[in-house]
Parts: structure tokens; C-alpha cells; sequence
């Protein structure tokens, strides 16, 4: 237990020479050749398989888009034909699984059946407002989450452990969009704390990308990133906790305080660096999850991101959008878990094998 | 709830149109910013590709039509692009002469070749034609013999001419557009050209707002409201905060519950009115079988395939319950699918056979031969019990599943095994169109004219736009007549008569037409105008907009709004607080360390 100890808080041994980075021998002498293959064919055959499905998936929900899209309009069989021909759905499912994977692997996920505009484009226009409401938040809880977690493992029992705890019981009970409404009732719609405004982005006339449009910009997103930040918090909080009270108990912390260090370097040294191992996975799940927005939240406070996109997306269903957003989801979650991988292994030795 | 065939919009008078005269408002650029909230958003500007109602609610700022909508009866329409029209004698040829010095956005002429190039393309093909084709039953040709006059030929009369609402585009950008590179069409806000009472500022695909500025190259002249900004809430709740708290301007995004609440508001008027076009139904499967081949399709209960139990069922659903419980209110009562807005058209019922009586209903079952049997459950007239039947409905939608949670009781009452089919609304119309139904509560809505309605309960729409698989000769023939008929009186007569068919057939039981609701501020605006009934719709149609003015507050509200201004108040008292703060610790930390030093 102790090598490990030294082992996440000592810089090992490598190859450093004149010309040779220091960081990049550091790695390389970290990670096993079979390890990183494993890691990326074990990605790669992830990704292939969600290609596959994401392709057959919406087509079996509902195998008809062009009805919904014909609705009120195709008034003859030949509208009907029309629309189907438009949006490819006339021609076998194989030739059109062709295309689907050419269109994968060329990045060019053809034209959304609703919005009528190329599908990374508009996904590309609905990632941003997505990102500055869940990286934020993210980010935040993150850093609020260990912190106070491990504040509340460290002094366990006491008032502020029994306090804080209760709260992120609470927190993490409460379903986001309830406390979503909570602050929307009180800080925007109240006519005395309503300070801050009703929702979107941006105030009408203010250009985003002034001064003034940037601190509008950050003025609407105090209360929903404050509102996934108290979410997401608890979620982090719970965790650090409980991880940290499993190190606590450990020799080398014992160790630590004999050969004279202070509490609160034996914290920093060799607590928190363990007690985050449990940490890393979920901090790198929910990142990849958040990508696929917070739809409720997006609700609450009217931001077209991707969450919401992709449940208009479902009303038609707009296949080649609900393809690539799928996807991207897909994506974010085996692209994360893997980097999860390898920075667990950075974090323990013992993984890279 | 309701799928549009085109959304509940109106066309609007000459007299109307033209109230402030050409050059439009008679304080030109007076105005300040009107915004209007709504729930949900825009799919695309394009008019030939469009979906949502968003859109279509959007559309008439940006683009003319040769005819614009009557102000004062969704029934009628005015000038547009074009001042006046000819109906040939036989109907075969329509000619409209349109304005002197129309232009577009970005100064070109618009003349008739753009309307003979917009109404060609849709005649054509294309995801045009299964947008706007309607306008153009019957025509064979469009012409453009000179540069103000559009000439319509066709094979045989049409009813709905010379109604014209197809946006004209502009000829010489469009044509740089064939339909399979429409997605590439230019509609940002700097490219796009339009010929509409306003310009886009701001605003794409699903955006959360559109933001279109008044632009004095329209016929109309300049709009008195200089900017029009259009915000997309995703939910009632938040518009109905955001209207309270002085965000908005207009809405019509508020349910019954809400304009009662508002009603008592300082500056605020909310009332509720019938949404014309608009009716209710419990549908039936009256028969799915395959167009081509007549072979049976689906599994629908063998009860609805009988005219009988469908009939019989016509007083059995409570439309007053149904507006109380499932509508708050918000249900008006409608017995057949000619909805308000159409009176002329409108076939009234009779009192008897429509008015709730559920002992009629089980005496007429028991008449068709659907009898109770021991266990008090109805039987076919084989003798067999009436399999359990299925009532689907669009379960993102809250009234039509408290309705549907009506009608199970009412039909349990009369002895029937029926259960709920609760599905998305895509899914409720690929089941109905693959016939896997029995019944189903859903709406229509349409405007301009009774055959946008009638068309869908044709023979010939049975797999495309007709949801109960109706198809009878005698109202296929009635539809004909009615098309070709260009005698309004003797037109409406062959209407009542088709309405009365469709009684008698019941393959849907009209439950009512769902009240709108509508909350607009007045201490911003004045001169707010109802659009096509008294306590209408304020904001239905651009004509509404030239009758506005502003009041002071609204005048000098011009660029960024109040939010901003906020956060910019509290961005400046933050800065000065983080200064303090940082000083505050700057100075702990000398002391401190001076302290320490002279411990040492």
C-alpha cells in the first residue's frame, strides 16, 4: 500500500534525457503497449457497434417519417412518393445503410427531414448554448463536490459533516428540473428577488459577442448552471465522502502524520489523491453525459441546446439528426470512459496492465 | 394537440391593408419593440419546406402572397401583391394584376415572373406542391404576359380561387435553388431577400428568438412598430411569468386557467375566444383496407366498421363535461366538421341526435343490434361480445388524455371493454395510416376554406391525409360538385349536404372547437385590433401590427432590453465588490505577514 502511495505522488523513473519531453516519457513509461491497444479496439468496437445500431434503432421505433412529415400536407400519392424520395427513404434499407456509413466517415451526416439545413450545422449551433450551461456547472460541482466532501470526511460526525450531508441528500434527491422551477419562481419570475431574467440566452438586442452581450450571456446563466451545479454537487459530494472515509482508515496516513507532516498536508498528499480514484470514473461518465444536455433544465429555462433538439428530433423522427446526435452521444461516453481508463491508470499503477 | 393542415391564420382586406394608406403608419418609425412569446419554435423560414405552425405564424413578415387574408373573416381574403383579380365567365382562366414598383429587400423588382416562377415550381413538384399544391387544384398552367399581370389556366373550375395565399419568392435567387439543393437555400439574416413588412435581424433554425425590423419597401408602407422581436419559451409556465413580469408583450401561449389569472392583472387584457378552423373528434376506423388492392389492412374492431354503432354512439360523450374537465373550460360547443369562422358553411344538427343522451345512445345500439348480454357487456350482432376496443391518443397532450379518460368511462357505461393507447404523435399517425386502430381523439385545424377539411374525408385520401379510412360515392360525388361549383349560394347548400352524410356515416363524432387563449399588456401598446371575430386574435395577422402605437415607455424601448440593462447594473456593483474584496485580502495578507515577521 505504500508503493502505491509514493507511486501517485512521486514522479516515476524514465527515460528523461536531453531532447526527450519530460511529460511524454512520463506517459509513455505509464501505460503498457497491450493496455493502450486494449483501450482503443475496445473503443473503437464500441463505436462501431453504436454506428450500427444507431442506424436500425429509429427505424424500428418508427419506420415512417414521411407520414408525420405529410401530415396536414401530401395530399396525393405522388406528394407522399415525393417526400419519401426527397428524404431517401425509397430506396432499400441496405443502400441506405451504405450511405448512412459513408456519410459516418466522410462527417457529412446529410440534411435534417424537419429543419431542412445539414445536420452538423445545426448541431454545431445547438452545442454551444449546451456547453456553456453543463461545462460550467460541471466544472463547478466538480471542484465544490470534492472539496466539501472531503471536508466532510475529514471532520466526519461533526456539525458541518451532519449539516452539509443532509443537504446533498436533499440535493441529490430533488429532481433538477423541480429546483429548476424553485429558482426560476423565486430569482426571476418573483416581482421583488426577480432579478434575474425569464430565460434564453441573450436579452433581444444585445450583440452576443460585445462586452455587454457576453455578460448578458453570463447574466442568464446564473440560475440554470447554479441549478445543475447544486445537482450535480450532491451527486459528487456523496461520493468523495464515502471514498474518503475508506482511505482514511489506512496506514499510510498514519505514517504520514508520524514522519511529522501537518493534517492538512497528510490531506492533500495522500488522502485526496486516492480517495479521487472513484471519483475519476464518474466525474468522466456524467462529463460525456452532460454533452447530451440537460433537456429539463433547457426546458426550464427556454435554451435550445442539444437536449432539446433531440426531442424535437424524435417527434418526426428525424432520422440522419437523431443519427448524428446519437452518435456524438455515443461518442462522448466511450471517448470519456477510455480517457477515464487511462487516467485511472496515471492515478493506479495497478490498472496499467 | 391539433395537426394543421396550414396553422390558424387569416388573410386580410384591401381596406384593411391599406387603412394607413401607402406609406403605411402615419407616425413612420414612431414605433418601438413589440415582443411576443410563444411556446415551441421554427422549424425553417424557407415557405416552401416548412412545418410548424411557428413557422407559418412567421412566414407573412417576410413574404407576400398575390392575396393577402381578410382582416375581418378567415372566410374571405384581400389584396396582397397583387390589387385586383378577374374570374373568367366559364372559371377557366384567373388573372390577377399586380401592384406598380413592388421591390424586393435588396432592391430588384418583384414582378409577375417572380409569381408565375414561385406558382410554376409548386404546380411542378417538390416539397412545394405538398405545402401549398392545394391553392392549385385544377390549374393546368401559370403565365406571366407582362410584368403585372399572372394568368392562371385551368382544366376545370375551382371554388377556392382566386384565393392566392403561396408566398412569392424571389425568381432570381430561388432558381439557384433546385429542390434537392434547397438546404442550402440563404435564409440568415443578411442574405435573405424578402418582400414582406418586415426584414429578419436575428433568428435560424430553432432559434430562441427572431428579431425583424420594419422595412418601409412594402406595399403596405412602413409598420408604426419598428421592431418586432419573437421569443420561444419551451413551456406555458414560463411565458405566462415572463408576460406577468413585463417581458413580453403578447402572447397566446396561456391556457384558460392562466387568462384567469392574468385577467385581474394591472395593464393586462386575457380572454379567450373560439380558435376558428379548429374541431375535436372522436375518429373511427370505418374500414382500412389497401387503396390499390381493397384488401383489408390492419386490425380494427369489427363494431367501428359498422355506421350503426358509430352513429349510435353520436350522444353518447358529454361535450359540456368534456369541456369542464378536460379543457378547463376552453371547449366550444361544434356538432360537425365546419368549424366557427365558416358560418355560411356550418350545417347545424339536430338537437336530438347530437345533445348528451346516453339512453338514446344504448337504445340506438340495442337497435343496430348491440346488445347487453348477461354479464352486462354489449355483443356484436352475431351474437359474439364486442372484442375489447382501443382508443389511441397523442399523450404529449393533456386535454386529449383526460378526454380519452372520458370516453373510456362513458363507453364502460354503455357496457363496452375499451382501453387507452396513449402514443407520440408520430406514432398515433403511422398506426392509424397502417390501420392498427379502433378509435382515436385528436383535432383538426385549417384555414381559407371548408375544402381543406372536406378534401380529407375523400376516397382518395384514404392511406395519405384521411385518419378514418372513410369512403362513401355519394359524398365523393358531393365533394366534386362542390369543388367546381362557383355559385357560392349553390356551393354552400352542397356542403350542408355532404355534412349531413358524414352525420349520418359518423366516422368521426365532433366534440367541439377548442377555445384560444390570448394576453397581450396595454400600457405598452395601444391600439390593439381583434382579426377575423370580435375579441379575436390581436396579433393573427401582419395587419394587426399597423394598427398599433406605442406608448412612451414602449417608443424609447428600442435596443437592449431591461434584462440587460440589469445585468449590467449588477456586473458593475460585482466588479466594485470584487475590487474591494481583493484589496481587503491584499491588505489582511501584508499584515499578517508583518506580524509574523515581527514575531520572529
Amino acid at each position: 500500500m505504500t508503493s502505491q502511495t509514493i507511486s501517485t505522488t512521486t514522479p516515476v523513473d524514465g527515460p528523461v534525457g536531453p531532447g526527450i519531453p519530460h511529460r511524454r516519457a512520463r506517459l509513455a513509461g505509464r501505460f503498457s503497449r497491450r493496455f493502450v491497444l486494449t483501450q482503443f479496439a475496445g473503443s473503437a468496437f464500441a463505436l462501431m457497434f453504436v454506428i450500427v445500431v444507431n442506424f436500425f434503432l429509429f427505424r424500428v421505433i418508427n419506420p415512417h417519417p414521411e407520414r408525420t412529415l405529410g401530415r396536414g400536407k401530401a395530399r396525393t400519392a405522388e406528394d407522399l412518393e415525393e417526400i419519401r424520395h426527397r428524404l431517401g427513404l425509397d430506396e432499400s434499407m441496405w443502400v441506405q445503410f451504405g450511405k448512412y456509413l459513408k456519410q459516418v466517415f466522410t462527417g457529412d451526416f446529410g440534411v435534417s427531414f424537419q429543419y431542412s439545413k445539414p445536420v452538423p450545422e445545426l448541431i454545431g449551433e445547438r452545442v454551444w448554448p449546451t456547453l456553456l450551461l453543463v461545462l460550467p456547472a460541471t466544472v463547478l460541482s466538480i471542484w465544490l463536490g470534492s472539496r466539501l466532501g472531503s471536508r466532510q470526511a475529514w471532520k466526519h460526525g461533526g456539525r458541518f459533516d451532519r449539516s452539509t450531508s443532509v443537504f446533498a441528500t436533499v440535493m441529490y434527491s430533488m429532481p433538477e428540473w423541480w429546483l429548476g422551477l424553485l429558482l426560476f419562481m423565486v430569482f426571476a419570475a418573483n416581482p421583488v428577488f426577480g432579478v434575474f431574467p425569464i430565460g434564453g440566452l441573450h436579452s433581444p438586442g444585445v450583440a452576443p459577442m460585445s462586452v455587454e452581450g457576453v455578460a448578458d450571456t453570463i447574466w442568464h446563466l446564473v440560475l440554470p448552471t447554479t441549478t445543475l451545479t447544486v445537482t450535480y454537487l450532491a451527486e459528487y459530494s456523496m461520493i468523495m465522502r464515502s471514498s474518503m472515509l475508506d482511505v482514511m482508515g489506512e496506514d499510510y496516513l498514519l505514517t504520514g502524520r508520524a514522519k511529522g507532516l501537518s493534517d492538512r498536508q497528510v490531506l492533500r498528499r495522500h488522502a485526496l489523491p486516492n480517495a479521487r480514484l472513484p471519483l475519476t470514473t464518474l466525474i468522466a461518465l456524467n462529463l460525456a453525459f452532460t454533452v447530451g444536455g440537460a433537456i429539463t433544465i433547457e426546458t426550464v429555462f427556454s435554451i435550445p441546446g442539444l437536449g432539446l433538439l433531440t426531442s424535437e428530433a424524435m417527434r418526426i423522427p428525424d432520422l440522419p439528426l437523431l443519427q448524428a446526435l446519437f452518435l456524438v452521444f455515443s461518442a462522448a461516453v466511450v471517448v470519456a470512459n477510455m480517457v477515464a481508463n487511462f487516467i485511472y491508470a496515471l492515478q493506479d499503477p495497478r490498472v496499467k496492465a | 394537440m391539433f395537426t394543421t393542415s396550414t396553422a390558424v391564420s387569416g388573410h386580410r382586406s384591401g381596406t384593411d391593408a391599406v387603412a394607413s394608406g401607402p406609406g403605411g403608419a402615419d407616425t413612420p418609425g414612431a414605433g418601438g419593440k413589440l415582443t411576443v412569446g410563444a411556446v415551441g419554435e421554427v422549424d425553417t423560414l424557407n415557405p416552401l419546406t416548412y412545418i410548424l405552425a411557428n413557422s407559418y405564424a412567421l412566414i407573412p413578415y417576410l413574404f407576400e402572397a398575390l392575396t393577402s387574408p381578410s382582416h375581418d373573416s378567415l372566410a374571405e381574403q384581400g389584396p396582397g401583391l397583387a390589387e385586383s383579380w378577374d374570374v373568367a365567365a366559364d372559371g377557366l382562366t384567373v388573372t390577377y394584376h399586380m401592384r406598380p414598383g413592388l421591390k424586393w429587400s435588396d432592391g430588384k423588382p418583384l414582378t409577375s415572373a417572380d409569381a408565375a416562377y414561385t406558382l410554376g415550381r409548386v404546380l411542378e413538384g417538390g416539397p412545394g406542391n405538398s405545402t401549398w399544391g392545394n391553392y392549385l387544384d385544377n390549374v393546368k398552367s401559370v403565365e406571366a404576359p407582362d410584368d403585372s399581370t399572372v394568368e392562371l389556366s385551368l382544366g376545370a373550375p375551382s371554388a377556392t380561387l382566386p384565393k392566392m395565399p403561396i408566398p412569392i419568392l424571389p425568381k432570381h435567387i430561388f432558381e439557384h435553388y433546385p429542390d434537392d439543393r434547397l438546404d442550402q437555400y440563404p435564409l440568415g439574416p443578411k442574405s435573405l431577400v424578402t418582400s414582406g413588412p418586415y426584414r429578419l435581424l436575428e433568428g435560424g433554425s430553432g432559434s430562441s428568438l427572431y428579431r425583424f425590423e420594419a422595412w418601409p419597401g412594402n406595399w403596405r408602407g412602413l409598420s408604426p412598430v419598428t421592431y418586432v422581436d419573437w421569443r420561444f419559451f419551451k413551456a406555458q409556465d414560463t411565458i405566462m411569468q415572463a408576460i406577468r413580469k413585463g417581458e413580453i408583450d403578447y402572447t397566446s401561449s396561456v391556457n384558460a386557467l392562466q387568462v384567469r389569472k392574468l385577467k385581474s392583472r394591472q395593464h393586462m387584457v386575457a380572454n379567450q375566444f373560439p380558435l376558428l378552423g379548429n374541431f375535436v373528434e372522436v375518429g373511427f376506423n370505418s374500414g382500412s383496407a389497401d387503396p390499390k388492392t381493397g384488401d383489408p389492412l390492419g386490425d380494427p374492431n369489427p363494431a367501428v366498421l359498422d355506421p350503426k354503432f358509430r352513429f349510435a354512439l353520436s350522444t353518447a360523450f358529454d361535450p359540456a363535461e368534456l369541456s369542464h374537465k378536460a379543457f378547463k373550460g376552453g371547449l366550444s360547443p361544434l356538432r360537425t366538421i365546419v368549424p366557427d369562422g365558416f358560418p355560411d358553411f356550418q350545417w347545424k344538427p339536430p338537437a336530438d341526435g347530437t345533445t348528451y343522451d346516453p339512453k338514446l345512445a344504448a337504445k340506438r345500439l340495442d337497435e343496430a343490434g348491440y346488445k347487453l348480454n348477461a354479464d352486462g357487456r354489449r355483443t356484436l350482432p352475431n351474437g359474439r361480445s364486442v372484442p375489447r376496443l382501443r382508443i389511441a391518443v397523442d399523450a404529449s397532450d393533456q386535454s386529449s388524455l383526460l378526454a380519452t379518460r372520458l370516453v373510456r368511462e362513458w363507453m364502460q357505461n354503455l357496457g363496452f371493454d375499451i382501453k387507452i393507447d396513449a402514443m407520440t404523435a408520430d406514432k398515433l399517425t403511422d398506426e392509424i395510416l397502417s390501420g392498427n386502430y379502433d378509435m382515436f381523439w385528436w383535432g383538426w385545424g385549417f384555414s381559407d376554406d371548408p375544402d381543406a377539411m372536406l378534401v380529407y374525408l375523400t376516397c382518395d385520401q384514404r392511406s395519405l391525409q384521411s385518419d378514418s379510412w372513410y369512403c362513401s360515392k355519394e359524398y365523393d360525388d358531393l365533394y366534386t360538385e362542390q369543388k367546381n361549383e362557383l355559385d357560392h349560394d349553390k356551393r354552400v347548400e352542397i356542403v350542408k349536404k355532404m355534412q349531413q352524410v358524414l352525420y349520418r356515416d359518423a366516422p368521426y363524432i365532433v366534440m367541439g372547437q377548442p377555445m384560444a387563449q390570448q394576453a397581450y399588456r396595454s400600457d405598452r401598446w395601444t391600439g390593439w385590433t381583434s382579426a377575423f371575430q370580435p375579441g379575436g386574435d390581436v396579433m393573427a395577422d401582419v395587419t394587426s401590427l399597423y394598427s398599433l402605437r406605442p406608448t412612451d415607455g414602449a417608443a424609447q424601448d428600442v435596443g437592449a432590453d431591461r434584462t440587460a440593462r440589469t445585468a449590467t447594473v449588477v456586473y458593475r456593483s460585482l466588479a466594485t465588490l470584487i475590487v474591494v474584496w481583493l484589496l481587503g485580502r491584499f491588505a489582511v495578507a501584508r499584515w499578517r505577514r508583518a506580524t509574523a515577521e515581527e514575531r520572529e
